[in-house]
């Protein structure tokens, strides 16, 4: 965990560019070469959909962007395992390489993180 | 020590700026030092240079003037979040073939990637949203 | 050990749930803005932390006309100064809203 940026992303897709600008702060931190754990939390994990297209008129689709945190070496997408049970959804539902974590693991993270940006 | 603060909240909507300015004047006061107030989301919305308040209200726009003047903090504008919400400074209006700009220094605008640097660089980065 | 910040009220959104959600029991919580109208709801989970380690801006609390209702809740008003020696004696500082 030394040196990491944990990346919370809490908004759902389309609501204004709440969710897009979060991501964007993920890609760049994530160009800058410092591993970024993102952690998909409360409605984040809306952003997971893997149906999801663009919004009304003219409201970009944010899906691309997580498909591209593969490429910057962002391989697991955390997800808190209550935030997920509430809304339904389990991994199988969600797209990327996601890890749900039971509530200590969620607060091990804050933790252990050097850097922590909550969007 | 070496502070930062990351506001994301809109002035006049959102008391986060008047947290962030409530913030640095007394972090200033205990002797500490503030490097950069970093602008994303609706934040960047407190660098508009046109910005004018009725005069019995406080402008933030002064008061952040203020603070840069005092203690020569930077006052830093994320050039996207800033541009798609019709911020723009003298040499991004030409750029982009707009007859007005409309913000000035102090502030300037700069990517994504000072914040990350501010991070790493500075003891603390403090946000203040809404 | 961390100094979470709260500034919405735990009647309205995900904010002040996800914040009790990420504090490990060392860390403190310091409500802000209007974070302090959690002091009108003595059920609320967050009051469980008492006094050492739940927080409340003062300005905050007095401009909203709390001050009475605070005093008789399990919790500590501080000053602005006291938010900021905070930041700097806890390793990180993480902002809910």
């Amino acid at each position: 965990m030394n040196n990491t940026l944990l990346v919370v992303i809490r908004s759902a897709p389309h609501q204004g560019v709440r969710l897009r600008e979060s991501l964007d702060a993920l890609l760049v931190a994530a160009a800058f070469g410092k591993p970024v754990v993102p952690l998909f939390m409360g409605q984040g994990i809306l952003a997971l959909l893997p149906e999801q297209s663009q919004g009304a008129p003219g409201q970009k689709a944010t899906l691309p962007i997580i498909h591209m945190l593969e490429m910057y070496d962002v391989e697991t997408l955390y997800l808190p395992i209550d935030d997920a049970a509430v809304r339904g959804l389990d991994d199988s539902q969600l797209t990327g390489n996601t890890k749900q974590l039971d509530p200590n693991e969620v607060q091990a993270l804050f933790q252990g993180a050097e850097h922590i940006l909550v969007f | 020590m070496n502070y930062a603060l990351l506001v994301m909240g809109a002035p006049y909507s959102s008391q986060a700026p008047h947290s962030a300015l409530r913030f640095a004047r007394t972090l200033l006061a205990q002797g500490h030092t503030l490097e950069s107030v970093f602008f994303y989301r609706d934040g960047v919305h407190n660098a508009s240079s046109l910005m004018t308040p009725p005069q019995d209200e406080a402008n933030l726009l002064e008061l952040w003037r203020s603070l840069h003047q005092a203690c020569g903090v930077k006052l830093d504008v994320c050039i996207a979040a800033a541009l798609r919400r019709g911020l723009l400074d003298k040499a991004e209006a030409a750029r982009h073939g707009q007859s007005h700009h409309n913000v000035s220094p102090p502030f300037e605008l700069t990517g994504l990637g000072q914040l990350l640097e501010l991070q790493q660089r500075c003891d603390r980065v403090i946000t203040f949203a809404a | 050990m961390i100094l979470h910040v709260l500034n919405c009220p735990p009647s309205s959104g995900q904010a002040a749930a996800q914040a009790l959600s990420a504090m490990a029991p060392g860390d403190v919580l310091l409500l802000i803005e209007d974070g302090v109208y959690a002091v009108l709801d003595a059920e609320w989970e967050g009051h469980r932390l008492g006094p050492e380690k739940l927080y409340a801006l003062e300005d905050d609390v007095h401009a909203r006309g709390l001050m009475s209702i605070a005093n008789a809740q399990k919790v500590a008003l501080v000053g602005m100064e006291t938010f900021v020696a905070l930041t700097a004696q806890t390793r990180q500082t993480i902002s809910w809203y």
